[in-house]
């Protein structure tokens, strides 16, 4: 080859790269949308003189041209796979992490101890108005800190959650980071996305138990001083004849029996032994009727054994699951069903790199009695898990149907309780394993409400009054948090 | 419309050249002059008749300067052109930063005028200039064509940010050139080149530098300072020079030789000798059009001082409507005059390696009055560099070298001319595998380069030109 072939040679090569393209981007089409990216891709702009006289009608043509230029996805990926090359760990706002853990960026700048001030205030009026528990789920990089790249900047949440313990107090706060701390070596965080896993979302359930159930032996106690079972026993009485069969899923009776004239006394029997199962912190308390001497107690009348068995689930006293085991049996780890194994999440959106896909679990039991799930007061589901979602890109969707204004359970769990729950996305995997505890569950995503939440509230509280919890993972709470009283 | 962008490179690239090639010889300047006029009007749809104004107002300049030429009347001549160019860019420029002092100064608030800034009229007027002065002195023909002296003035190429081509630079291919294979291919890999300079390493650290500098700086410890400034100087290098690099590409296309901009500035010896490499058209410029006819040093020690101090506020200011500029032009005086007074003696007589240390620390302490706007924000970041803010080392300090450690390696070897001197032992090969490697060098990198850069412009969120302003 001589040098004027070579160099001939070379202008081919360097102008096909052009030419190629050029004649590629003008033959393919225009995409709508893009799924990468999550967003509509800008379409050719109407043309006007005055636009063109302002320069808006280049720029906007501009804008077209490279959001639709010919296999655009790709050379993002080039992109990042060449800063990856060159040593960064950071893309988009996402650290590369250690064991294929990605980690969305927190710069400590952008959350200054003002807002948290702020919105700490805006939570203490809720939660003293009604009484609420809060749940602040730290981020993925305040628990596997170790899988962060070295000194990377992060904002650290354990200042905004020392600030709510010391605030909302005991009663209220519920400490999640000391529960996910305790299992950081679990995957209880998607390696692809910023939410919490079911499996996480399962420890942070452990650690609203704790708290639900000494609120639930407060009650008691302060029931049993003030003298109220009676009231409380006339009316678990009247509510079973109306509306038949139902078991209570609390401390206070394991079995129901269907004699109208007598009422029951709950007490603590003087046997532990006898009397008591203990499964993990959930107490069964033998009910015994009145009358009844201490030591009858394991002598159940007919009908409720059959009723024990009848519904499914039932922890009514029965021996027929293990109750050594540390956790409630019926959401044991084993427990989970995987529904997905391809699952990229919001953080591989951003980086567009190839990763190591999630599998989303869930726990089947939750859905063991029909639920009616009312999305935004219009459409209605017979589940939490919209399945659909798990052939999208977004397949967090799954659950509870990805992100509505509200939300609203009504659960065949007849104990008279209502949940009120503001939340945001985080919640969407928790809500679920709540079901058993009651009847009814109010779930509000603040962000697609803009109405007076307090008035809101009270319209949904029923006479008994309701539980509220308030959940946000701690970095959506320092940016979303926000209602009108 | 700026070179590093789909449009460019996808529709205006190459539908301009394939048309280019195809024309016959006399069509050729046409092509190139409306070719220019539609890149620069996308940009700037209205003041593309100013940049046409100005054409013509220094055609008829050229044209009057002819006809009068030795009487007295063409000194009017060409103070007019003068008059008429300085007022235009004082106008468009200057008049908001002029009306601001007169406020701050005299307590008023009179309004500003917020016109926006024409692309390219730093460089255009004082091409422009440099012509009527040329004819004026006799040193360059007039150019009666008025297509061809608008292909001057207007070329694409360098017409939004250099170099500052002077009309007796072009004037001989002005109306006739050859446009050679040898030329096609070199133009075209320097054009590949500079296209990964900017998207590639001007673009990257600049990232580096606006994370630092939006930092706070009253807590910068002094290795995440200086990192900041190596930041910032490589990225004003690798995109000016980039551009420059793009800017000459395309010019040995068209047929051009344009001169060369920058000659690795940052291996300069002292600031005297970094000012003949970087930016080296519009220092050439303003030695032979404000520093010879000043006196320069032909008037003795004083006075030279004086037109130095002179020639550097200009400068400054060319490079921006603000007192940083001035400052920093002022910054570079004060060196330049400290060497012709006596340091430079010093410098020649230390080894070099003190010289280059020495300017780095100049230039590097410059970009900061040229990066940053305030005095305030100014004296932050020098304290935080002496050590009076954060402490020597930090965290942030440690994970942001660590993450651009590989590409701040590549911008050090970069800025040198090994890389040069490499490919230039390679081209002159007599060697059988030397030979081969360039051809395949002369291919394959330059596609390669081109290959990554158009990733990075797809995928930008960033990609702002900082000599834009201009």
């Amino acid at each position: 080859m001589n040098e004027k072939r070579s160099t001939v040679f070379t202008i081919a090569v360097i102008a096909s790269v052009f030419l190629i393209f050029t004649a590629a981007d003008l033959i393919q089409g225009d995409r709508v949308f893009s799924e990468t990216e999550n967003r509509l891709l800008a379409s050719r702009p109407g043309f006007t003189m005055e636009a063109l006289f302002k320069g808006k009608y280049t720029e906007d043509y501009e804008k077209y041209i490279t959001d639709q230029f010919v296999s655009r996805d790709k050379w993002i990926t080039l992109k990042t796979y060449t800063d990856v090359a060159l040593g960064r760990q950071e893309i988009n706002g996402v650290y590369l992490g250690k064991e294929d853990y990605l980690f969305e960026q927190h710069l400590p700048e952008s959350y200054p101890a003002e807002l948290a001030e702020e919105k700490l205030d805006l939570l203490r009026i809720l939660a003293v108005r009604w009484n609420a528990g809060v749940m602040l789920v730290p981020s993925a990089g305040m628990i596997l800190e170790d899988r962060l790249p070295e000194h990377a900047p992060r904002y650290d949440e354990t200042e905004l959650l020392e600030m709510a313990e010391a605030m909302l107090g005991q009663d209220r706060y519920i400490d999640v980071y000391k529960a996910l701390r305790e299992h950081e070596d679990e995957e209880i965080y998607y390696r692809t996305d910023h939410h919490w896993t079911s499996l996480g979302a399962y420890y942070g359930y452990l650690a609203w138990l704790e708290t639900w159930e000494e609120k639930r032996e407060k009650e008691q106690e302060e029931e049993k001083a003030l003298g109220l079972e009676r009231e409380k026993a006339e009316k678990e009485r009247r509510r079973f004849r109306t509306e038949g069969m139902g078991l209570f899923r609390d401390r206070f009776a394991s079995i129901v029996v269907l004699f109208p004239e007598e009422y029951y006394e709950a007490e603590e029997p003087e046997d532990p032994e006898e009397g008591q199962r203990e499964t993990a912190g959930v107490r069964l308390i033998r009910v015994r009727r009145k009358g009844q001497e201490a030591g009858d107690g394991e002598d159940m009348p007919e009908r409720s054994r059959t009723a024990d068995s009848e519904a499914p689930g039932v922890r009514a006293g029965a021996d027929e699951r293990d109750v050594s085991s540390e956790k409630p049996a019926r959401y044991g780890k084993e427990a989970q069903e995987t529904v997905s194994e391809d699952f990229l999440g919001t953080l591989h959106s951003k980086i567009n790199m190839e990763v190591k896909p999630d599998s989303i679990q869930y726990f089947p039991e939750t859905m063991e009695r029909p639920v009616k799930v009312t999305y935004d007061l219009r459409n209605t589901a017979d589940t939490c898990y919209e399945e659909s979602y798990l052939d999208t890109k977004n397949q967090y969707g799954f659950f509870l149907d990805d992100n509505h204004a509200i939300v609203q359970i009504d659960t065949e769990y007849r104990n008279g309780r209502t949940l009120f729950v503001i939340k945001d996305s985080y919640a969407n995997c928790f809500v679920p394993l709540l079901i058993p505890y009651y009847q009814r569950i109010y779930v509000m995503d603040l962000r697609y409400y803009n109405g007076r939440l307090f008035k809101y509230m009270e319209s949904c509280e029923p006479e008994e009054g309701m539980d509220v919890l308030v959940l946000y993972n701690c970095i959506h709470f320092l940016e979303d948090f926000l209602y009108v009283k | 419309m700026v070179f590093s962008s789909v449009i460019f490179l996808f529709r205006f690239f190459p539908f301009f050249f394939l048309l280019y090639y195809l024309v016959p010889g006399r069509m050729k300047n046409l092509i190139l002059f409306l070719g220019s006029l539609f890149f620069y009007a996308w940009g700037e749809p209205v003041y593309v008749l100013l940049m046409l104004f100005s054409t013509i107002v220094d055609y008829t300049h050229g044209r009057l300067l002819e006809r009068y030429r030795g009487k007295a009347m063409a000194r009017g001549i060409l103070l007019s052109s003068i008059i008429i160019n300085l007022f235009l860019l004082g106008f468009f420029k200057y008049a908001d930063f002029l009306i601001g002092t007169v406020n701050s100064l005299a307590g008023l608030s009179l309004p500003l005028m917020e016109l926006p800034l024409p692309i390219g009229i730093s460089f255009y007027t004082f091409q422009t200039m440099s012509y009527t002065i040329d004819v004026y002195r006799g040193e360059a023909r007039v150019q009666k064509n008025l297509l061809d002296f608008g292909v001057f003035v207007a070329m694409f190429p360098q017409l939004i940010a250099g170099p500052i081509v002077k009309y007796r630079d072009v004037e001989e291919r002005l109306h006739h050139r050859n446009v050679t294979l040898e030329g096609i291919s070199a133009g075209l890999q320097r054009f590949c080149a500079g296209l990964a300079k900017k998207v590639l390493l001007a673009n990257k650290t600049g990232e580096l530098w606006t994370v630092i500098s939006g930092s706070d700086s009253g807590m910068l410890s002094v290795a995440t300072a200086w990192l900041g400034v190596f930041a910032f100087g490589f990225q004003i290098y690798f995109d000016f020079s980039g551009y420059s690099d793009m800017a000459i590409g395309m010019g040995q296309m068209l047929g051009f030789r344009f001169p060369e901009n920058f000659k690795y500035p940052y291996i300069s010896a002292s600031v005297t000798e970094f000012w003949r490499r970087w930016h080296i058209s519009l220092g050439s410029w303003f030695r032979e059009y404000v520093y010879i006819p000043l006196g320069g040093n032909r008037k003795g020690l004083p006075r030279q001082l004086v037109n130095i101090l002179l020639v550097w506020v200009l400068t400054g200011i060319w490079h921006g409507a603000g007192w940083n500029f001035l400052l920093w032009g002022l910054w570079f005086a004060a060196a330049l005059m400290l060497e012709k007074l006596f340091l430079g003696k010093v410098l020649n007589w230390l080894p070099r390696m003190a010289g280059i240390l020495y300017t780095l620390a100049v230039t590097l302490g410059g970009w900061v009055l040229f990066a940053l706007e305030t005095p305030g924000e100014i004296l932050l970041y020098f304290k935080a560099m002496a050590g009076m803010a954060g402490g020597v080392f930090d965290d942030t300090f440690l994970y942001l070298s660590r993450q651009y450690i590989v590409l701040l390696a590549i911008c050090l070897i970069g800025s040198t001319p090994l890389p040069h001197m490499f490919a230039e032992r390679v081209r002159n090969s007599r060697t059988g595998a030397g030979i081969a490697l360039r051809r395949f060098g002369e291919k394959m990198i330059p596609a390669a380069l081109l290959l990554l850069s158009i990733a990075g412009i797809v995928e930008a969120s960033y990609n702002p030109f900082l000599y834009f302003r201009f």
